[in-house]
């Protein structure tokens, strides 16, 4: 999940699947910062705790 | 300005039949008259709507009515929230016809109006509570008025700009990642982040459903306690908002700190930029502490990184659904703080979101750990003060927040209360966070009036200067 070879291909991709048409200057920031980013995000999957943990969400059935 | 810097103070001054809540109010306009356009606080201004309402109060203490600390006391609106004067904006142009013609209060705004609260205007704020202030679009920016040139911080600007220079004694601001707490400390002033579902958000824009939270901002400590009292408790459109029962935060503010353990973290290793000020400040005010009678523990806040990007990517996910429809067909309306931050949300996957959640449980349960015989934490709110205007760069915003350590509390959910500690070489204020257990907003409240008892940097008034108009 690390492996980010073409950060312009996947977030051009992204961004594409979204339906976003955003600024060159926009796009160029987050495709220069996403490696760094995608990085942070594979931290929170070595969490060792994380485990068996449920997510900080709550449903009822009740309305 | 009111000669009154506190609703306590002027509280006290309007039973003692020193002042009325049309003096109080009309010195709040004097202010605004005297500092805006250049300070950027509102959005809208109600100047009559408020001299009718301040009227009333003082007809209905004249006749005996007293309806509690906040009678007759002018208050500032984030303008996220809906006020019957007017729609909620958010600050945008992507104007949401549910919110345009709402035209009734948030729950959290009708309780302080029955609690004898004078509306004074909507402030501003960073489009849909993210983002900096865009120069492209229609709207004030926003600006501190410690130093005109420097940013009173997000995203609950005109709150925290607006209250050392006196255009209310007190306000609302909503933190979702730290938006009451960073002008508090950017601003010199005092802001609560309180327990997640303490205080209702029915009635307020959302930016992430999971982490939104509403909050009193004020001089005090005091003066949160007081508006938190009113503001605090369940309400049936907010599913998330407890059932557990609220305390009067102001009774509980009394003693010393014998006996309170306060484990201390510098988050210097996670400090990028270091005010040269800070280290002296932020001990300084931690010997405050010491010896108001607490017990001092160093401790190190574990996931702090982990949390911080939980915050970011869970606020950015939240906010992207929210938004989709019209980040896709008018993204350039959106200021450009705002649809950068926003469109992000669309770069992490589902599981993401998810796992995002599922180390806030463990973030939760860590830091109960840490907490077990400890009654408080303090951090820094910010390493660095208040950024430049001219340095914000709505698609590196880190860049100019680098300092900023109000991230983590926002996933685990505990109570957080900034208060400043001083100024840096510069003149402008910085601050301290104190967090404690969850629900126990009084211990937190508790502990920032005892250290604002030993100090008087939340009573600071700045003076007013030339606008920087272009900078």
């Amino acid at each position: 999940m690390s492996q980010t070879p073409d950060s312009e291909a996947i977030v051009s991709a992204l961004l594409t699947m979204a339906g976003l048409s955003i600024f060159d200057d926009e796009k160029a920031a987050l495709v220069g910062g996403f490696a760094a980013n995608r990085a942070a995000v594979d931290a929170l999957y070595k969490v060792p705790e994380v485990r068996y943990e449920v997510p900080a969400l709550t449903w009822s059935s009740v309305v | 300005m009111t000669e009154y810097l506190t609703i306590a103070e002027a509280g006290r001054a309007l039973r003692a039949g020193e002042t009325t809540s049309r003096a109080l109010v009309e010195a709040a306009q004097a202010a605004a008259d005297a500092w805006e356009p250049d300070l950027g606080v509102f959005l809208a201004r109600f100047d009559e709507t408020a001299l009718a309402a301040a009227d009333a109060e003082d007809a209905d203490l004249a006749a005996g009515i007293d309806k509690g600390p906040l009678h007759g006391i002018p208050l500032g609106i984030k303008d996220i929230l809906a006020t019957e004067e007017g729609a909620a904006t958010a600050q945008s142009l992507i104007l949401d016809p549910a919110w345009i013609e709402a035209g009734l209060d948030a729950p959290v705004v009708a309780r302080l109006r029955q609690a004898g609260g004078v509306v004074v205007g909507k402030t501003t704020t960073c489009e849909y509570a993210i983002g900096f202030p865009d120069p492209e679009k229609p709207f004030p920016i926003p600006r501190n008025p410690w130093d005109l040139a420097t940013w009173p911080g997000g995203s609950s600007s005109g709150t925290g700009g607006g209250l050392p220079a006196g255009l209310f004694l007190g306000g609302l601001g909503t933190d979702t990642g730290g938006s009451v707490r960073m002008p508090a400390a950017y601003c010199g002033i005092t802001g609560l982040k309180a327990t997640f579902g303490r205080v209702p958000k029915s009635g307020c824009v959302p930016l992430g459903y999971t982490l939104d939270g509403i909050g009193p901002m004020a001089r005090s400590a005091e003066d949160c306690a007081l508006m938190l009292s009113v503001m605090a408790g369940p309400d049936p459109d907010d599913p998330m908002s407890s059932l557990l029962p609220v305390e009067d935060y102001a009774a509980l503010l009394g003693g010393d700190l014998t006996g309170v353990r306060i484990g201390v973290d510098d988050l210097i290793r996670h400090s990028p930029q270091v005010d040269d000020a800070w280290p002296a400040l932020f001990a300084d005010a931690i010997e405050v502490l010491r010896a108001a009678g607490a017990t001092i523990v160093d401790v190190e806040l574990t996931l702090f990184d982990e949390l911080s990007t939980a915050q970011a990517m869970i606020m950015a996910c939240e906010a992207a659904a929210y938004h989709m429809p019209d980040l896709q067909t008018r993204w350039g309306d959106y200021g450009a703080g705002a649809r950068y931050f926003i469109g992000s949300g669309t770069t992490y996957s589902a599981p993401d979101y998810v796992q995002a959640q599922r180390v806030r449980r463990v973030g939760q349960k860590k830091l109960a750990a840490l907490m077990t015989d400890l009654d408080l934490i303090v951090t820094p709110t910010s390493t660095m003060p208040a950024p430049l205007v001219a340095d914000l760069d709505p698609v590196r915003p880190m860049d100019s927040l680098s300092g900023l350590h109000t991230f983590y509390w926002n996933p685990v959910g505990n109570p957080t209360l900034s208060v400043p500690v001083g100024f840096n070489g510069g003149g402008l204020p910085m601050g301290i966070q104190i967090s404690g257990h969850p629900f126990a907003d009084a211990e937190v409240l508790r502990a920032g009036h005892i250290y604002q008892q030993h100090t008087d940097f939340h009573l600071r008034r700045p003076v007013r200067t030339t606008a920087t108009a272009g900078v």
